[in-house]
């Protein structure tokens, strides 16, 4: 999977509403040399949100463990499908994906009859005689589907408010019940749409066997082929690199960086405050500011090569975003897995908020080796801390973005979706309009 | 009327059916969509294979290029890490060791695991180099969405298209009122139905396994190498198992009566049935209960690791010369692969339970038979992945023996092209064979259970059906 992405939007700001005491495992360490602790390191996990049992997403695919040590902006750790066999690529039976793949068939299983079957049975022409207007009509059948769904779906959200109050910390328990809300009314548009449209195809063919067939290749193809295509071609539109050129441009790129190095600005403003000229003059150990203008040089190598790579994904992922247009399936994935906070945004929200916390924790290691260096007898500087530099570094907590953030890189998709529902209902109301002369 | 103006008469109804010949053009164009996504994907993971051998390559060249430079310039003060004559230095920063996993022949018709899994491995002397971050770059949603391949189409879309095709064939003829006509025909109904079916089973698999082959070829499927006819053979044969399972269910389904539409819905359920609820049902029923203990294993086994790593600069203190710290690492090596070879064992226990587990599942649907038998065939499986591991951890131990001479020594180190080379040869041809084989005997045994299954069915009066 992806990267860690460097982005430059790093989230070093609030970090501090996202820490908390540190593990013991990082406190009980000992006393050692401040790197030392640098790249004995940390992880950083990404909290599992209650949505993500509606919709796991690409977490399986990413991974939800970081660890953050000197030098390096580690790629994520532990991707649960690595370990998977290979029945998991026939897809999960997650809620979102029983929603998305499931549920239209049964509408249509439910529905490619509702006008047909009365037009075959010969009571069509019957009701339509009685003065019932075709939209009165459509109304009707959609509201009896409806109604029919709704026994299966309004005790599942019931069930999934009570989980997410129970499961959610209290700070976010609104933030995910508007989340799951939207959730509800996103999934809720797209069946509708498959609602009207199996209506609109019922009404629309002369036999119920045609509407069946109908419905069952349009659903085989929106749900089942196009995304797969659409992501191929996506691909091959936006294609990547093969991670160990992209590695190894990334390893030269930062060799490069060092090997181009001259004295840094802090050494400079060190030098000139201590009136010296040679760094060996120093009254003080340089290895914290060296290895600290180290950290500064990888900066910006590592964010030019994951910004790069995301870019390309993003891309792949907008095409995949416009394809709602002729598979409604993709919009709401998108959608839903924003929602659920298991999409690739979300993902590399994480990665930044543990690479700004990375960068801190170097930070102020690499001030501790200043701070606790002292030249012993043969000359050469030693330096050793212990639980109180510990402590002073706070753990990493994921905070995830509001659920206003997350769904804001979604809005064509929700528009598509939006279209998608207006669109089926005109298709409904056209075609029953066609059976006053039927 | 004898056999052949009975295959006649259908021939020339068939030429009309336009259904049939839509299911078939798609079935095609999905097959060959299908491979060239494959190919794609396999000249991807060839053209990085090449590259890590021109960046192993490009290593070598700098670090002996370093090295004679560093020689004629004593006292240069570059850093220990940064210098080839240095062992830990040249296996650090210019040893770029990858072994890799080739595609085989049939590698574009499924890409299985392969796209998750890592084909090729950065290898050092440090222990178990497998858990570093090896795999490949990819944008997660395509992981989770999967790959539109051909084993997918033959999987998914064509069972749907062969139903498509048959659903309706005796159903029809009641509904449009012309059975009573077929029936004065001088043959008995399942005469004619069967000559029905298996005129539509010939046609379609045929032009399907001919699709297979042109679309190969077209590829670049190297018939030449070693295994590729064997693997080519059993895989058009388990396509062709597979897809008369879906004409003997719509057989079935057709002798036993009843309307069009409820054919259509019959059909649909088994297709859903087997092809979507039976696998991921299974996964998510058995499979994911017996990975907790794999996952568990993993994080152990990665944090013990990671200890490793973490301790690493402690290793310097005291030390007093390069052979001193050398000792120290090695020494650091082995305690930490003894700590963590037992979580790994278990793991590994777990993977194979899991892979064991699916293996009995697979029964249970045929599109699980498929998935597996095609994974397998084209070497992009798990199993043929672990061997790899195996094969590459044996490369890794030779490695880690042919350096720790250097790393105890304060000698400038010159072994440059010594470095042990990777080889890795697939010896599990015989199994896969064996699976696919078994598949295909199933798959043939569901088949003549269906069809006895449905001539009797129609040995009952079918008009009153």
């Amino acid at each position: 999977m992806a990267p860690p992405p460097g982005r430059r939007r790093l989230r070093l700001e609030p970090l501090s509403r996202s820490l908390r005491p540190s593990s013991a495992r990082w406190l009980d360490q000992g006393e050692k040399h401040p790197h030392s602790a640098a790249h004995y390191g940390v992880f950083a996990f990404k909290t599992p949100r209650p949505l993500s049992i509606v919709d796991s997403g690409v977490e399986p695919y990413v991974g939800s463990t970081l660890w953050l040590e000197a030098h390096k902006q580690n790629e994520v750790l532990f991707r649960p499908a690595e370990d998977a066999t290979a029945l998991q690529r026939f897809g999960d039976l997650s809620i979102a994906s029983v929603a998305r793949i499931l549920m239209p068939l049964l509408i249509i299983v439910l529905g490619f009859s509702a006008f047909s079957g009365e037009r075959e049975a010969g009571t069509l022409r019957q009701l339509l005689s009685l003065g019932i207007a075709p939209r009165d009509l459509l109304l009707g059948k959609a509201i009896g589907l409806a109604s029919a769904l709704a026994v299966v779906l309004v005790p599942a959200a019931g069930l999934a408010i009570a989980g997410i109050v129970l499961l959610s910390p209290s700070s976010l328990v609104l933030d995910e019940l508007a989340r799951g809300g939207l959730m509800a009314l996103v999934t809720a548009a797209y069946l509708g749409g498959f609602l009207f449209l199996t209506l609109a195809v019922s009404a629309w063919c002369r036999s119920s066997r045609s509407a069946l067939v109908i419905l069952l290749a349009f659903w085989a193809t929106t749900v089942l082929v196009l995304p797969r295509a659409i992501s191929d071609a996506a691909k091959a539109l936006y294609p990547t690199e093969a991670a160990l050129e992209l590695k190894h441009e990334l390893e030269a790129n930062l060799a490069e960086a060092h090997g181009t190095a001259g004295v840094s600005s802090r050494t400079a403003a060190l030098l000139a405050k201590y009136h010296v000229e040679k760094v060996e003059d120093l009254p003080l150990d340089l290895s914290g500011v060296s290895i600290q203008d180290g950290e500064e040089r990888n900066f910006p190598v590592f964010e030019r090569h994951y910004d790069a790579f995301l870019d390309i994904l993003r891309r792949q992922d907008r095409l995949f975003q416009l394809a709602t247009l002729v598979s409604p399936a993709t919009g709401l994935q998108l959608v839903s897995m924003a929602l659920a906070g298991t999409d690739l945004e979300h993902h590399h929200d994480f990665v930044d908020q543990g690479e700004a916390t990375r960068r801190n924790m170097q930070a102020m290691i690499n001030d501790g080796i200043l701070a606790t260096s002292v030249k012993a007898d043969d000359g050469t500087w030693r330096a050793k801390a212990g639980r109180d530099l510990w402590e002073s570094i706070l753990a990493f907590a994921y905070v995830p973005p509001s659920w206003r953030q997350a769904l804001a890189p979604y809005a064509p998709g929700l528009g598509l979706l939006a279209f998608w529902l207006a669109g089926s209902i005109s298709l409904a109301l056209l075609a029953v309009g066609r059976l006053r002369a039927a | 009327m004898i056999l052949l103006d009975l295959v006649g008469l259908e021939w020339r109804r068939l030429r009309r059916d336009a259904m049939f010949w839509a299911a078939t053009a798609l079935s095609c164009l999905a097959i060959w969509y299908g491979l060239a996504n494959g190919a794609a994907w396999m000249r991807f993971q060839e053209q990085a294979i090449a590259r890590s051998g021109v960046i192993a390559e490009e290593g070598l060249a700098s670090a002996k290029a370093e090295a004679l430079r560093l020689a004629a310039i004593p006292g240069s003060g570059i850093g220990s890490w940064s210098d080839p004559r240095n062992p830990a230095g040249f296996e650090g920063r210019f040893l770029h060791l990858y072994d890799c996993m080739k595609p085989t022949p049939l590698a574009m018709v499924a890409v299985g695991q392969s796209d998750l899994l890592p084909y090729c491995l950065r290898v050092g002397a440090g222990p178990l180099s497998y858990y570093a971050a090896n795999h490949e770059w990819e944008n997660p949603l395509r992981l989770l969405l999967g790959r539109f391949d051909a084993t997918f189409a033959i999987i998914t879309l064509l069972p749907l298209l062969v139903l498509a095709a048959s659903f309706n064939l005796l159903s029809r003829e009641r509904e449009l009122g012309t059975l009573p006509l077929i029936l004065s025909y001088p043959v008995p109904l399942s005469r004619w139905l069967g000559v029905c079916f298996l005129l539509r089973v010939l046609v379609f698999v045929g032009l399907v396994i001919g699709a297979l082959i042109l679309g190969l070829i077209a590829v670049g499927f190297d018939a030449s190498a070693p295994g590729a006819i064997a693997r080519l053979a059993l895989y058009l044969a388990m396509t062709a198992a597979y897809l008369g399972f879906w004409f003997a269910a719509a057989w079935l389904v057709n002798a036993r009566g009843g309307s069009s539409a409820g054919h259509a819905l019959v059909l649909a359920s088994l297709w859903i049935a087997l092809v979507i609820l039976a696998p991921a049902g299974l996964n998510l029923a058995f499979v994911d209960a017996v990975r907790q203990a794999s996952d568990a294993s993993t994080r152990k086994a990665s944090t013990l690791l990671a200890d490793y790593f973490h301790d690493h600069p402690e290793l310097a203190r005291g030390a007093t010369s390069r052979a001193q710290f050398g000792s120290r690492r090695l020494a650091v090596n082995m305690a930490t692969e003894a700590a963590v070879r037992p979580e790994l064992d278990r793991f590994r226990g777990s993977n194979e339970s899991q892979q064991g587990l699916i293996d009995r599942l697979r029964y249970l649907s045929p599109a699980l038979l498929f998935q597996q038998a095609a994974n397998a065939l084209s070497g992009n499986d798990s199993a043929r992945h672990r061997q790899f591991l195996d094969v590459v951890e044996a490369h890794r131990a030779e490695g880690r023996r042919f350096f720790a001479p250097a790393f105890v020594s304060d000698a400038a180190f010159t072994g440059f092209d010594e470095v042990p080379s990777f080889t890795h040869r697939d010896d599990q041809v015989g199994i896969v064979v064996k699976d696919a084989s078994v598949g295909i005997l199933l798959l043939l045994v569901s088949i003549a259970f269906l069809s006895i299954g449905g001539a009797i069915a129609l040995r009952r009066p079918p008009l009153e059906r």
